[in-house]
This record gives C-alpha cells, sequence and structure tokens, in this order.
C-alpha cells in the first residue's frame, strides 16, 4: 500500500479571511501610525467650518495614508503577506516586485484618481474575487491547504 | 491547481518588529513636530469672534457635494460658551453668509438676542437674506461700503420636471391621503389653490422677517418698504436706509466693543473639537469636494425647503 503523499493546494483566499486580515491590519496601522497624531488631530479640527479645516489637518491624514501604504509596501514586499494575513494564513502571490506591491496599494494615496480605488477595489473583488490591482500587476492573494 | 510552493522566506520576527517601530518612530517624530509648531486654537483675547460663513443650516450635515455650511447648531453653542466664559467681554459675529434655512436662521437669531454680552456683527462680503436676520439680532452692525446684505425675501421655488418626465412617457401616480399631501412635488404641476396656500406659508414668513428687521432696526414704514421686496443693498445704501450702523471693517467693530467696554480689545476664536474619525471624514470629503466643486455645486444642492 503507497503512503499519501503530502500535496499543497493553493487557492483564492476567500472574502472573509482577507476581510479580517485588512481589518487586522488597520488595527495594527492605528496604534502604530494613528494614534501619535491624536491629539494634534484633535486640536486641528475644525467641525462647522467646513471651509476651514487646517492644513495642518490636511497634511496629516496625507502623511497617515503614506506611511499606512510604507508599511504595507514594505511587508508584502519583503514577506508576501502583512500581519493581518499572517494572522489569517493568507498571502501574496505572484510577481511581487517593489513597484507590483506598490500599485497593490495605490487605493491608499488620497488623491484623486487613486480614491477611487477604495470602491472599485472591494466591488471588483466582490463580483470577480480579485482585486482590481491585483488584476493590474497581475499578482493573486492566496491561501494554503495541505492535502494528503 | 497544484503547485510546489514558492514563496520568500519566511517572516523574521526583528524585521517586523524594525518596520513598526520606524513607522510609529515617523508618526511620533512628525506628531511631535506638528503639535510645536501648530498655532493655539483658543487664544487669550477678551472678546470672541465667532464666524458664520456659508449657507446657514441647523447641523453640520452635508454630503460630498455638500457647499459650505455655517451650523446654527455650532454656532449657538459658540454663544453659550462665551456667555459662560468670564474672560470674554463681547462677541463679534463675522458674517459671510447668503442665508440658508428660514429655522436655522431664527434659531441662532434668537440665541443672540439672548445674549446678555455685548454684541456686533461684521458683515464682510455678503450678510443676506438670512445672514441679515442674523445680524439684525446684534447690537450694533460693521459692514464694508461694497458689502452685499439685505434681500430681505423668502424663496421655495424648485424645477418642475413633469414635462421632462412626459416627453420620456413616465407617468406619476398619484397615492396620497390628504388631499395636499404632495404638494409642491416637482413631479407634478403646482395647482393655483397649492400655489395660494404655499403663497401665504412664504407671505407669513416673510412677514415675521419684517417684523424682526422693523423692531430691530426701528426703521419707518417708507425704507422697510424699499427693503420689503427683496432686493439686495450695497454696505453703502444700506447704511442710508438705517439697515446696518457704520461702514467699516474688523477695526471698526473692534473699535465700538473698545469704547463700549472701556477697555483695549483683543479678538480670540474657540476651536472646535471632534473625533478622530470625524475629521478624517471631513478631510475627505474636503478632498473630494474639491475636485468635484464645479460639477456638484449645480446638481446635487442639499437645501433646505424653505430659504431666506
Amino acid at each position: 500500500m503507497k503512503p499519501y503523499k503530502e500535496k499543497i493546494i493553493e487557492k483564492k483566499a476567500s472574502f472573509f479571511k482577507r476581510l479580517l486580515a485588512f481589518g487586522v491590519d488597520l488595527f495594527v496601522l492605528n496604534f502604530i501610525i494613528v494614534s501619535p497624531f491624536a491629539s494634534v488631530i484633535e486640536t486641528n479640527s475644525g467641525v462647522g467650518y467646513f471651509s476651514e479645516i487646517s492644513s495642518t489637518l490636511m497634511f496629516i491624514v496625507v502623511l497617515i495614508s503614506l506611511l499606512a501604504l510604507a508599511y504595507f509596501v514594505l511587508m508584502e514586499w519583503y514577506f508576501n503577506k502583512t500581519l493581518g494575513m499572517m494572522l489569517l494564513k493568507i498571502e501574496a502571490s505572484g510577481n511581487m516586485s517593489l513597484l507590483n506591491t506598490f500599485v497593490r496599494h495605490l487605493y491608499l494615496i488620497p488623491i484623486f484618481p487613486f480614491s477611487l480605488l477604495i470602491f472599485l477595489d472591494p466591488i471588483w473583488l466582490v463580483f470577480k474575487g480579485e482585486r482590481l490591482s491585483e488584476k493590474l500587476t497581475k499578482t493573486k492573494t492566496i491561501e494554503r491547504i495541505r492535502v494528503f | 491547481m497544484v503547485k510546489k510552493q514558492e514563496s520568500k522566506p519566511g517572516p523574521k520576527a526583528w524585521v517586523i518588529i524594525a518596520i513598526l517601530i520606524g513607522l510609529f518612530l515617523i508618526s511620533s517624530f512628525v506628531a511631535g513636530i506638528v503639535t510645536l509648531f501648530s498655532e493655539e486654537s483658543i487664544g487669550s483675547g477678551n472678546v470672541l469672534i465667532i464666524p458664520i460663513h456659508g449657507v446657514i443650516m441647523s447641523s453640520d450635515a452635508g454630503g460630498f457635494f455638500s457647499t459650505d455650511v455655517a451650523s446654527a447648531d455650532r454656532i449657538i453653542s459658540d454663544i453659550q460658551k462665551a456667555e459662560e466664559d468670564s474672560t470674554v467681554q463681547g462677541v463679534i459675529f463675522e458674517i459671510n453668509s447668503p442665508g440658508g434655512s428660514a429655522v436655522a436662521s431664527e434659531e441662532v437669531a434668537f440665541a443672540i438676542e439672548s445674549m446678555e454680552k455685548p454684541k456686533v456683527a461684521w458683515i464682510r462680503e455678503v450678510g443676506a437674506s438670512g445672514g441679515y436676520w442674523i445680524a439684525t439680532s446684534t447690537d450694533y452692525i460693521v459692514a464694508s461700503r461694497m458689502s452685499i446684505t439685505g434681500s430681505v425675501g423668502v424663496i421655495s421655488s424648485y424645477l418642475d420636471f413633469s414635462g421632462l418626465l412626459e416627453d420620456y412617457n413616465v407617468s406619476y401616480e398619484r397615492l396620497v391621503a390628504g388631499k395636499y399631501k404632495d404638494s409642491g412635488t416637482p413631479l407634478r404641476p403646482l395647482k393655483s389653490e397649492e400655489r395660494k396656500i404655499m403663497q401665504e406659508k412664504l407671505d407669513k414668513i416673510h412677514g415675521y422677517f419684517l417684523d424682526q428687521v422693523q423692531d430691530r432696526r426701528n426703521l419707518s414704514d417708507l425704507d422697510m418698504k424699499k427693503i420689503s421686496t427683496g432686493t439686495i443693498f450695497i454696505g453703502s445704501e444700506a447704511y442710508h436706509l438705517g439697515m446696518i450702523d457704520e461702514i467699516g471693517g474688523k477695526a471698526t467693530a473692534i473699535n465700538y466693543l473698545e469704547s463700549l467696554l472701556n477697555t483695549s480689545v483683543e479678538t480670540k476664536e474657540y476651536s472646535h473639537k471632534s473625533s478622530i474619525l470625524d475629521s478624517f471624514g471631513l478631510s475627505s470629503e474636503k478632498m473630494s469636494y474639491s475636485f468635484g466643486k464645479g460639477f456638484s455645486s449645480n446638481i446635487f444642492k442639499e437645501e433646505p425647503l424653505i430659504k431666506m
């Protein structure tokens, strides 16, 4: 009798795993990137006087977005996965060059038209099973399953 | 799909920690710099400036395509704070508003009238309609000779789309309980009796507005007749009609308060703290708003039903 050979099957990561992983990453980013700015954001906010939102606040929002972009790019470029993805045992697959990892997270740049990807990426994911930026970079987010 | 595992080396804890610490240090460093150089939101003056900029609405509510809003809630909250703040001896209302919701304008006007501390209206570019109603509730009105003011009228106009719908063979199925329930719908033409009812309401509100102006400004019936047409006046015309007290700007308003309070005046403004989520919401709203401003302003206006 032949012993079963272990195989590893790659399949597209489930939507909920991806969502959870992203949630974990946001949680981490909230601590390491957003929290140092908490008091500055509060003192520079002018809710109500819409036209007078300080340029400081705008600068902070752009900076936080860029630092978050740096987190995703560095983690995926170096490890193919972020902390959230490690926890959920999913990873990015394909040619994970620095450019590709950057393009995968263009939605974090808070400037038009990149900001449109915040809406387009999840819609694409729901209907096509992959993010638009994944299609552009020919990369995937996968999970590996061991079978015998 | 069976594939040999080809991935980068397993995560090294020290690299992950280095990335996280690096990002945290950058954030903390920049936050520290910003704190050092950011202005103190609350000054140390004895006269508070409360800005009333944009369309006067009841609250901050507004979407991606909303224009600048002067929130009645926030202005009233500032007025209440100023009344309780022992360092505030007087208030200057910096008005730059074409008006807005009739109800919101009246709410602000009532709050100002109930103030015990001296209050001055400083009209900048525009202090018209609801903006002027608010100005009349102060003790003294200052405006530039070129400021636009007046427009003492009420408006509730809307577009009638029924012809357009007809062109596209779309009909309006009227299902109402209450004869006048759908009066003012843009989906069918207004009937003459409905028009009469709507006009009566507008005339009543116009009457309240005129009463307020006449009471607060002590204007003659003759002057009121000129004002009641809803026309706009520039500052110099408004001065001759008695609609404002003095031609000038911020310095004029300060001079008035200095002579009244018999002390030198320094101004300050309240900052408005909000949660981090509010701040992010507003910032992204402002960014998106800037990109679509020209497009949106004519299409997606969020306006009160009755405006002044």
